[in-house]
């Protein structure tokens, strides 16, 4: 079972009682939260990574948080800080290592409290003319370099971080934290650099600028699965796997898979049995953009 | 018919793991297992499925190689020490343990 890696909390000053700024209820699959700002805080800066789960309209009401974020302007030594129901995740000179903070532990907290309504699987995910590509891999093999091309060839956005499949249906609920991209990937999306300057570690991208929209119910079972690999100076080409190595990969990249192994170990393998599974080596991004869309294309063609 | 060094021979009968324990999915000939108990999971090649699908907790290694032997219209002498040396690995990897 996953639990938070949470750090030591400290003596800290009193919070306000009243907050300069409030998210309202948030909601990332199977986590609520809410986010509250003290006042001196550069409230745009939390955009990225609050406002793809703001709940709107009404789901607002039925929305109950389970934790409160609370965001505290810089102490008496100049330090910014981000609280977790009264426990500090991050504190720094920057508003960057505190959103990083943040990011981080809404992330694991939606793995944590999701494991037991969804398969989820360490993914990202894009959908175009109602088929669901996946891509599966370990951190670092360009997953989210990937989506990215994706949507900027006209892709909906899904998640750069877990598909969340229905263990009944494997339908895809969305969990669109905004892309987080490596500074490698920086040079392929020039058009993503941020308007304000300064040092980063990666570029928060809302999908949008990058021409895409968010899916926002959940979407079909995946059609397509691949497993990509970024190879320096590799030819960019899909290599087609069997549906039990498929299946396999796909266990091996399910959160917590050990709670829930027989229907994690069953939605891996009816996923793979049904859709296009394959490893992608990716040495030119844009020609495995273009091998994508031909898979997409062949899917459709097969159900005419 | 040649035996390996070891606890598997050709008397022995071995079975399945079963669930919680063990979990597994055949797909496409091919079984995909869990082994809880070592947080592993295990892919094994279409021969190596076929042999853990044998594996009933009933059948005997030594009917499992003369079946297997007829299947694939090879001398039984020829095959036992591979089926027997598969078998050796299941039982290692905890798919199957051997009565």
């Amino acid at each position: 079972m996953t639990t938070l890696a949470t750090r030591p909390s400290v003596a800290t000053t009193p919070a306000p009682t009243t907050w300069a700024w409030s998210s309202g209820p948030c909601r990332a699959l199977e986590h609520t939260f809410e986010v509250v700002v003290e006042a001196g805080w550069p409230v745009d800066a939390l955009a990225p990574v609050v406002a793809p789960f703001r709940v709107r309209g009404g789901a607002h009401a039925a929305t109950t948080p389970r934790v409160r974020y609370e965001i505290r302007s810089a102490d008496r030594e100049g330090r910014v800080a981000a609280y977790a129901d009264g426990e500090r995740l991050a504190t720094g000179r920057s508003t960057a290592a505190v959103l990083g903070g943040l990011a981080w532990h809404i992330n694991r907290s939606v793995i944590e409290h999701s494991v037991d309504r969804y398969v989820l699987m360490h993914s990202a995910s894009a959908t175009l003319a109602g088929v669901t590509v996946v891509l599966a891999a370990d951190m670092e093999s360009g997953k989210t370099t990937t989506v990215a091309g994706l949507l900027r060839s006209g892709f909906d956005y899904v998640t750069d971080e877990a598909v969340a499949l229905d263990p009944e249906t494997c339908l895809v609920s969305p969990f669109p934290k905004t892309l987080s991209l490596d500074p490698g990937s920086w040079p392929l999306f020039p058009e993503c650099a941020p308007r304000i300057s300064g040092h980063r570690l990666q570029w928060f991208v809302e999908p949008y600028r990058l021409g895409s929209t968010v899916a926002t119910a959940p979407v079909t079972a995946p059609e397509i699965v691949l497993f990509p690999k970024y190879v320096a100076g590799a030819t960019t080409e899909v290599l087609p796997v069997s549906p039990a190595e498929a299946t396999h990969e796909l266990a091996r990249m399910t959160f917590d898979f050990a709670r829930h192994p027989r229907r994690n170990l069953e939605t891996a393998a009816r996923v793979a049995r049904t859709a296009t599974c394959a490893r992608l080596r990716i040495g030119d991004l844009e020609e495995a953009v273009e091998l994508v869309h031909e898979l997409v294309s062949q899917r459709i063609l097969d159900t005419l | 018919m040649s035996t390996l060094p070891g606890e598997v021979t050709p008397d022995v009968v071995p079975v399945r793991g079963e669930a919680p324990a063990l979990e597994w999915v055949e797909v496409d000939r091919e079984v995909v297992a869990w082994n809880a108990e070592r947080e592993e999971l295990h892919r094994l090649d279409p021969i190596a499925s076929l042999v853990f699908l044998l594996c009933d907790g009933v059948t005997p290694v030594r009917v499992t190689i003369e079946e297997l032997a007829a299947s694939f219209g090879q001398p039984a002498d020829r095959i036992s020490a591979d089926v027997l040396t598969l078998i050796s690995g299941l039982a290692r990897d905890g798919l199957v343990q051997l009565r």
